[in-house]
């Protein structure tokens, strides 16, 4: 663990230094109250720090006060101090110090106090880990580990409200596995579990990092395309339609071709309200699908009217 | 003030080694460092609080009485500690009638405890 002491009294610094050393401590040591607060927020800032209570600059509360404004990551703060006057201890308590410990220091005292320091960083490590492990699976498919429906509409939502601010263009695909209930059908559920994280992992190669793709459905993904106008959505799904068809998949003992109907929107022709923006997606990829299937359809005004049939 | 301990601060050694042993897990090469360090630093921390008494500074004497207890605290140097409480109270209280006479009896124990500690340094072992 690295800890930070801050203290300006040379003497105790050297004896806390020494002594987190032998205890197998990484040790950044200061010698006044803004500079231990600045060093705390640093992005790879220690999480556990040993302030004296009187020092230039901030004094330990302050220092302390200062650090609790930021909720994350918890960083355990242990105040320093020659004082002995209840309303020191419990403004040192009230500024939301962890622990005290009293000078004159005593290693062995100082060495149980940061073992009690070590198990509550430890238990507020587990915490945050079962925190993100709760958050990726809230917001991720467990299948493909692409986002969920949720996640994919919300950042949806989150790209149109910055059309609506810039009027920068965005498109939108939904991609079909071709004849999935067939597969499933024939070579099981097994088999069709396979073929969507094959088919999820080919989709996340072809686009761009600001790309987006979620599961949207069963067999259904929902691509956004922030910045791309008819002819540049067009082109990524086509990107997407000609990866995964051109691709045999290892299922199990068996080699399967899947091809993808993919139907595409964009806010110059659909405007900038998601529900329309899907509905027309929707409509393209029934015409893709009605035109042959394995192939990638835009909507436009002009063909809105007229989907024609397989 | 001093009142765990019954041995009258007068008659209580001006560095206490077996309790600084205490204080540090029985190292003594650290006391040794630790020695060094606190008596590099007392003579400038004596000087401040004279400056302080001298112009009327209460907050000056506070703090800097206040850091002189914290850097020989860990010697268990009684009279030393008790005598820059005593300043730091009259200092905190900001009545500073009886600092100049506090200031001779903390110089005089600084100068027992600095003697106390140039004998530690020239024989840790002792």
């Amino acid at each position: 663990v690295t800890i930070l002491i801050a203290d300006d009294d040379p003497v105790s610094r050297r004896l806390l230094e020494n002594t987190l050393a032998r205890l197998g401590h990484k040790v950044v040591s200061v010698a006044d109250g803004s500079e231990a607060l600045r060093t705390i927020l640093r992005p790879d800032g220690p999480h556990l720090a040993i302030l004296d209570w009187d020092m230039p600059g901030l004094d330990g509360p302050a220092v302390c006060r200062a650090i609790r404004e930021r909720p994350v990551p918890y960083v355990y703060i242990i105040l320093l101090t020659a004082r002995d006057r209840q309303e020191d201890m419990v403004a040192g308590l009230d500024a939301e110090a962890d622990d005290f410990l009293r000078k004159p220091l005593n290693v062995i005292e100082l060495a149980a106090r940061l073992r009690s320091g070590e198990r509550v960083l430890a238990l507020q490590e587990n915490l945050l880990q079962a925190q993100d492990a709760l958050r990726h699976q809230a917001t991720h498919d467990h299948l493909t580990g692409l986002y969920n429906r949720k996640m994919i509409l919300e950042h949806l939502e989150m790209e149109l409200r910055r059309v609506k601010r810039t009027s920068a263009p965005l498109a939108i695909a939904i991609a079909d596995v071709d004849h999935f209930k067939r597969i499933n059908d024939t070579h099981g559920h097994s088999a069709g579990d396979v073929v969507l994280r094959r088919v999820a992992s080919l989709m996340r190669s072809v686009l761009r990092d600001y790309e987006w793709v979620g599961r949207y459905g069963g067999e259904e993904f929902l691509v956004v395309l922030p910045g791309c106008d008819v002819e540049a959505g067009t082109r990524a799904a086509e990107r997407a339609r000609s990866q995964v068809g051109s691709e045999v998949l290892q299922v199990g003992r068996m080699r399967l071709g899947v091809t993808l109907s993919i139907g595409v929107a964009w806010t110059g022709a659909s405007g900038d309200e998601l529900e329309t923006l899907i509905l027309d997606a929707d409509e393209a990829l029934y015409r893709a699908k009605a035109c042959g299937r394995n192939r990638v359809e835009a909507w436009t005004v002009n063909n809105s009217s007229a989907p024609s049939n397989a | 003030m001093g009142d765990q301990i019954p041995v009258p601060v007068s008659l209580q050694p001006a560095f206490d080694v077996a309790d600084a042993l205490t204080r540090v897990a029985g190292d003594r090469e650290l006391l040794a460092e630790l020695v060094c360090i606190a008596r590099a630093e007392s003579p400038r921390l004596l000087s401040e609080i004279q400056h302080s008494v001298e112009s009327n500074d209460a907050d000056g004497l506070e703090r800097a009485t206040h850091r002189l207890r914290g850097s020989v605290g860990v010697f268990g140097a009684h009279s030393v500690s008790k005598a820059a409480l005593e300043l730091e109270l009259m200092a905190r209280e900001r009545v500073l009638i009886g600092a100049p006479r506090k200031l001779v009896e903390l110089r005089e124990a600084l100068d027992q405890l600095d003697a106390s500690l140039a004998t530690f340094s020239e024989d840790p072992s002792l």
